[in-house]
């Protein structure tokens, strides 16, 4: 994860130097020479190349992964599928979060974000639907009911130990489906999002060099800038410690429920 | 005899050339010429245009009135909202009414409740009048709808139920209706009047060779300041989103969802104006074409801007928040003529994002996604 944000880090660091150079045409200064004006698109190539596709790349097999690992646990709930599950979630989620500042593109027109990593979980929420059976994914209130929070909470908070976990999904039906439906929810937003950038949107991407609000650039910088601000910043430092605030929140950290460190709520 | 005869006739001849000449020749120009490239960005637009005896041509008017009134039932509007630790406030229908018509004098700036106008009148003027009273029945009623959801301010909103969000009070249908009736006024009101009756290529012919009875200004020269006015109340309009005190309503969304035109807006107003006293009819249309085409896209780009935070947002108070004023400059979609959006476009957006069972509790992606891109398209944005 380290590498990754730093090479990310590292190229945004050196466009924003490349940009720098270039003088605001608006500012009366002559234009300057076409020989030293950045080059956007090879820009975006890179970006969409190096980072993007193969982080996607990457993020796509982990989650396949997770798919296979729940679905062999709903189809034979043990203490053995479940650490495989369990397992199968950490590794998505650690890779989840190198391609999270990718909220631009397809992940932004999806809300790709939204079904897959905001938290605290809603378990109040996600207990309501699994009994009812009834739920919709797509709807505001259903946010904090999905994604790896709530797969968190699904594969490690639902009962105070493992035995105690697989019974739940052994005797409930409703239990089982809820699982599956979170996991087929984050594979269907993915996906969606994987096919456009293997598909006509990496062109799109680097042919969209201007510097509007709508180019290309000025997506991806407001769209990292929202990340490391509210995301990174605030939401995994600032809020949890109170420096935002002035009330420490520890509920508010995404961290794995160990069963150890569970207050099930 | 004939000689005389003849002279005559000539002297008669003259006489009608002369006549001639004189409806030929333009009627003399009322105001010594401005060399428009002596207006820049930081030219005072009030300060700029003056008469003979050195007096300013420019007043704001009844559009400065309106704007402070609309200022003050925001204000009202607004105690419904107000951030921890403040307590909300309900609110009473009767005191929205009388903002709305001034009504009971309640503003509590004495000026503006003796000023003889009133929001309600000027809301939708250039629509034929049932279609402009199906409008003001619009605010009044969701007025009235503010007022009974407020005293459910200190309940928190679930579906079918109105109460707050966070900070911000919506419906039974989630709805924040105090934002849609602010930013449906944005377009009913100070859309409206700028761009479909100050403005329009026939308000443009109004006279402009002789001063209104008692007032320094032409009629010509007065429609245009009074579109001023419902821009801004500032000698200057800010143009820049980052520099306060900011704009109100229309030029502030200006700066903050169509920034880079509105530097060559406030341009706009400047050269028109000086094109009315240069008679410059070519000028003059072609700024307010400008100013007209740029406000338009200002309602239509807010509207997305809106629509799209409301689809990134995670969380159901930002996300009301941010569904109520998208709603509201749907609503004002309707008066961007020049772009052919009308009534059934924008009734057409609004059913489709409440269609839901549960209004805006049942709003998805894919439901905001149908009028993203319908907006986009009509107003041919990317």
């Amino acid at each position: 994860m380290k590498k990754t944000l730093i090479s990310a880090l590292s190229i945004l660091l050196m466009a924003l130097v490349m940009l720098s150079c270039q003088k605001d045409p608006s500012s009366g200064t002559p234009e300057p020479n076409p020989g030293t004006t950045p080059d956007r698109k090879a820009l975006l190539t890179q970006w969409a190349d190096s980072l993007v596709k193969p982080g996607y790349q990457r993020f796509n097999d982990k989650l396949a992964a997770l798919k296979t690992k729940t679905t062999a646990f709903t189809a034979a709930p043990t203490t053995a599928t479940l650490l495989d599950a369990r397992q199968a979630w950490q590794q998505a989620y650690v890779e989840w979060q190198k391609v999270e500042m990718f909220e631009f593109g397809p992940a932004e027109t999806v809300s790709l974000r939204n079904h897959f990593n905001i938290y605290p979980t809603d378990a109040v929420g996600i207990r309501q639907n699994i009994s009812s059976g009834t739920y919709n994914f797509d709807l505001a209130t259903a946010i904090p009911q999905q994604g790896f929070p709530a797969l968190d909470y699904l594969l490690n908070g639902l009962a105070a130990d493992d035995a105690a976990i697989v019974q739940q999904y052994v005797a409930s039906a409703n239990h089982r489906r809820y699982l599956t439906d979170v996991v087929a929810k984050m594979d269907e937003k993915f996906g969606k999002v994987y096919g456009e950038w293997n598909g006509s949107y990496r062109n799109t991407f680097i042919n969209n060099v201007g510097t509007d609000a709508s180019s290309s650039l000025s997506r991806v910088i407001n769209a990292y800038s929202l990340y490391f601000e509210r995301y990174l910043r605030a939401g995994k430092v600032g809020i949890p410690a109170g420096t935002m605030t002035g009330n420490p929140a520890p509920i508010r950290l995404k961290r794995i429920i160990s069963v150890e460190s569970c207050p099930c709520s | 005899m004939s000689f005389k005869y003849a002279a005559a006739v000539v002297a008669l001849a003259f006489g009608f050339t002369a006549c001639d000449k004189n409806e030929n020749e333009t009627a003399p120009a009322l105001r010594t010429s401005i060399d428009a490239a002596t207006l820049t960005s930081s030219s005072k637009y009030t300060e700029s245009f003056k008469d003979a005896s050195g007096q300013s041509t420019v007043d704001l008017g009844t559009a400065a009135v309106r704007l402070d009134m609309f200022s003050e039932l925001n204000t009202y509007m607004a105690k419904v909202a107000v951030a921890a630790p403040a307590t909300p406030s309900t609110l009473d229908a009767a005191t929205l009414r009388n903002y709305y018509s001034n009504t009971g004098a309640p503003f509590s700036a004495a000026a503006l409740n003796s000023s003889g106008v009133q929001l309600r009148t000027a809301t939708a003027a250039s629509f034929p009048t049932t279609n402009a009273e199906a409008v003001r029945t619009y605010i009044d009623n969701n007025l009235a709808a503010l007022a009974v959801a407020s005293q459910s301010v200190n309940n928190t909103a679930t579906p079918g139920n109105a109460g707050r969000l966070g900070r911000y009070l919506v419906d039974g249908k989630g709805v924040e209706v105090n934002q849609v009736i602010q930013k449906a006024l944005i377009g009913a009101l100070l859309l409206d009047q700028i761009d479909n009756v100050l403005l329009t290529d026939q308000a443009l012919n109004a006279n402009n060779s002789k001063t209104v009875e008692g007032k320094p200004y032409t009629e010509l020269e007065h429609n245009w300041d009074m579109a001023y006015g419902y821009m801004t109340t500032n000698a200057i309009m800010v143009t820049d989103i980052n520099v306060t005190p900011r704009e109100r309503f229309l030029a502030g969304y200006l700066n903050e969802k169509n920034g880079p035109a509105s530097p060559g807006v406030y341009m706009a107003f400047l050269k028109g104006r000086a094109a009315i006293v240069n008679n410059d009819k070519a000028t003059l249309k072609a700024q307010a074409d400008l100013i007209r085409t740029e406000l338009e896209k200002t309602i239509a780009l807010s509207a997305v801007s809106y629509l799209n935070n409301w689809k990134s947002l995670p969380d159901l108070p930002a996300k009301a928040h941010a569904l109520g004023e998208g709603l509201g400059f749907i609503y004002s979609l309707r008066f961007c003529t020049k772009y052919g959006a009308d009534a059934a476009f924008s009734d057409g957006l609004l059913n489709g994002l409440l269609s839901g069972s549960q209004g805006a509790w049942s709003l998805t992606n894919a439901q905001a996604d149908v009028a993203i891109n319908a907006i986009k398209s009509k107003f041919s944005i990317q």
